[in-house]
């Protein structure tokens, strides 16, 4: 069998796990929703137009979101902290890594569709300027912390504090991608042209990069006996 | 006997170089000169002080585990 | 305990003292006070060799953890626990005494100035290396994600650092003085240095005093796990 096709079958099994009961992605997609409504009321909207800071609250959002899909990768796989159903598996180590990393992009994504919907509806957004830039930006930002997210919360899930770990060990690593990410968004929102953000495309591609790299090199050593 | 004195004198000695700054805190305000003048050197001693408390501080920690950990090996514990 | 180690210790312990002497003779009565700041930029000659050695250590901790996944060797585990503990003391000491030099010289605790948020972020990526060592049911199982932390956290560093700069650069402060002026001072220059090697010896020195606690506990657990195993079994 291909590693192509072993990496499929992962991501297959893990987002036909989801249609059925789809635990993470409800969680997710109403975390979004309801998010964008307590925002609504915590900003105070005579001092700053919700506009202005936009994107920092759909990043914030995103990231606070995918903590609660990620923590959950190795639900099914981990039992009492050993990765049975991982080792088990005829797939190599980092097939089952990418597969993983597939799959939560894949949920993701469509929280990410939501969160751009939702927010534009609650705070009046325009992306009429550069949705797929907009898009691109979000994507290549979310590529990156699903990898990260990923790895840890395999490692945390092998630990006795279990998801509550994820967010120590993940939030220090996410600042270049919050800021550029951030900063890219805030200019599209601005209406600034793509090019002008070409800077930070590169540098949260560079994150994304590392993150996919050391994930797949890494993971082997997290789930092994 | 000698352990607990060894452990001890660090924290004399930095007792003693942090009571030797006490003068120094009565003279913040007007000794030293002007008020912000007084304050940097307030502010320098403490950040000096902090760090080698810090760094006092970890060789105590060591010195404290390795002392419990030698004990536990020289101590022949049967079943 | 063998006798040449403590020989090497005690020396290492002599010179560290005699540095520390040195350097705070230099620092407090050769030096020259700095022009713009006055007394408080003496801090310096701490804080900046505090900061080198807290990134030197975690590169010893990135370096020996990758080098344990690779060989399985005990010993790197043990190097890499050992510098991670120096590191994060001497972060500490960055955080605490940053804030001290720059309330006066900036007049706020906290400006977002990219070492010291860099050094922030260090500090907690230390956090997580502990906290993932301690929080397993295995020990083996924690000093495997361990390792993966420190080697992630490695790799993370330099984009962490060109988002802190970048940021910082496009959302200037309050008029960051360089502590050197417009160029070191010779004698700045030498104590610098001085706190430089001072800090890096002590830091090699507790770190093999670390290390040699290390190696006591695993003996100890060795024997006790001895102990456990039913005779004849």
């Amino acid at each position: 069998m291909t590693y192509l096709r072993q990496v499929g079958i992962i991501v297959w099994k893990d987002l036909v796990v989801e249609v059925r009961t789809g635990e993470r992605t409800l969680s997710m997609a109403g975390f979004t929703v309801l998010v964008g409504i307590l925002f609504n009321y915590a900003v105070n909207q005579a001092r700053v137009p919700i506009q202005d800071v936009a994107a920092a609250l759909m990043w914030m959002t995103l990231v606070f979101a995918g903590m609660l899909g990620l923590g959950r990768t190795f639900q099914l796989e981990a039992e009492e902290g050993a990765f049975q159903g991982i080792l088990l598996s005829p797939a190599p180590k980092d097939a089952v890594f990418l597969g993983k990393v597939v799959a939560n992009f894949v949920l993701l994504a469509v929280v990410t569709l939501l969160l751009m919907a939702v927010f534009g509806l609650f705070f009046q957004l325009d992306y009429g300027q550069s949705p797929l830039g907009l898009l691109g930006v979000l994507g290549l930002g979310m590529l990156g912390f699903v990898s990260l997210g990923t790895l840890f919360a395999a490692v945390s899930t092998g630990t006795t504090m279990k998801e509550t770990l994820l967010p120590i060990l993940l939030f220090p690593l996410l600042v270049p991608m919050i800021y550029f990410g951030a900063t890219a968004t805030n200019a599209l929102l601005d209406g600034r042209p793509v090019a002008e953000i070409s800077g930070n495309l590169r540098m949260l591609g560079a994150f994304a990069l590392v993150a996919v790299a050391s994930g797949t090199t890494l993971f082997r050593f997290v789930v092994e006996e | 006997m000698s352990d607990r004195a060894g452990l001890r004198a660090p924290f004399l000695a930095l007792a003693l170089v942090l009571a030797s700054a006490l003068p120094a805190l009565g003279q913040a305000g007007g000794g030293l000169g002007s008020q912000t003048l007084g304050r940097s050197y307030w502010f320098l001693f403490l950040a000096y002080a902090i760090a080698w408390a810090l760094v006092l501080g970890w060789v105590v920690s060591i010195a404290r585990r390795l002392a419990r950990v030698e004990k536990e090996l020289e101590d022949p514990r049967e079943t | 305990m063998a006798s040449p180690i403590k020989w090497r210790a005690l020396t290492a312990g002599i010179a560290g003292v005699v540095g520390i002497v040195v350097l705070h003779w230099m620092v407090f009565f050769w030096v020259p006070t700095e022009a713009t700041m006055g007394v408080i930029q003496r801090i310096f000659y701490i804080h900046v060799p505090a900061a080198w050695v807290a990134f030197m250590a975690f590169g010893v901790v990135a370096l020996c953890s990758a080098i344990y996944l690779w060989l399985g060797d005990e010993r790197l585990d043990m190097m890499a626990v050992s510098a991670a503990e120096g590191g994060m003391v001497f972060t500490t000491v960055v955080l605490l005494t940053g804030p001290l030099w720059g309330k006066i010289a900036w007049g706020t605790y906290w400006v977002w100035d990219p070492r010291l948020t860099l050094t922030l972020l260090l500090w907690f990526i230390y956090l997580g290396y502990f906290m993932v060592r301690a929080a397993t049911e295995s020990p083996e199982r924690g000093k495997r994600f361990a390792a993966v932390v420190g080697i992630v956290g490695a790799l993370d560093i330099p984009l962490i650092h060109l988002s802190v700069v970048w940021f910082r650069s496009l959302h200037p402060g309050p008029v960051v003085l360089k502590p050197e002026g417009p160029s070191l001072h010779p004698q700045m220059l030498a104590t610098l240095l001085t706190g430089f090697g001072v800090f890096t010896v002590l830091f090699f020195s507790l770190m093999a005093y670390r290390f040699g606690l290390e190696r006591a506990r695993r003996a100890a657990a060795a024997r006790a796990a001895g102990r456990l195993r039913p005779a004849g079994a």
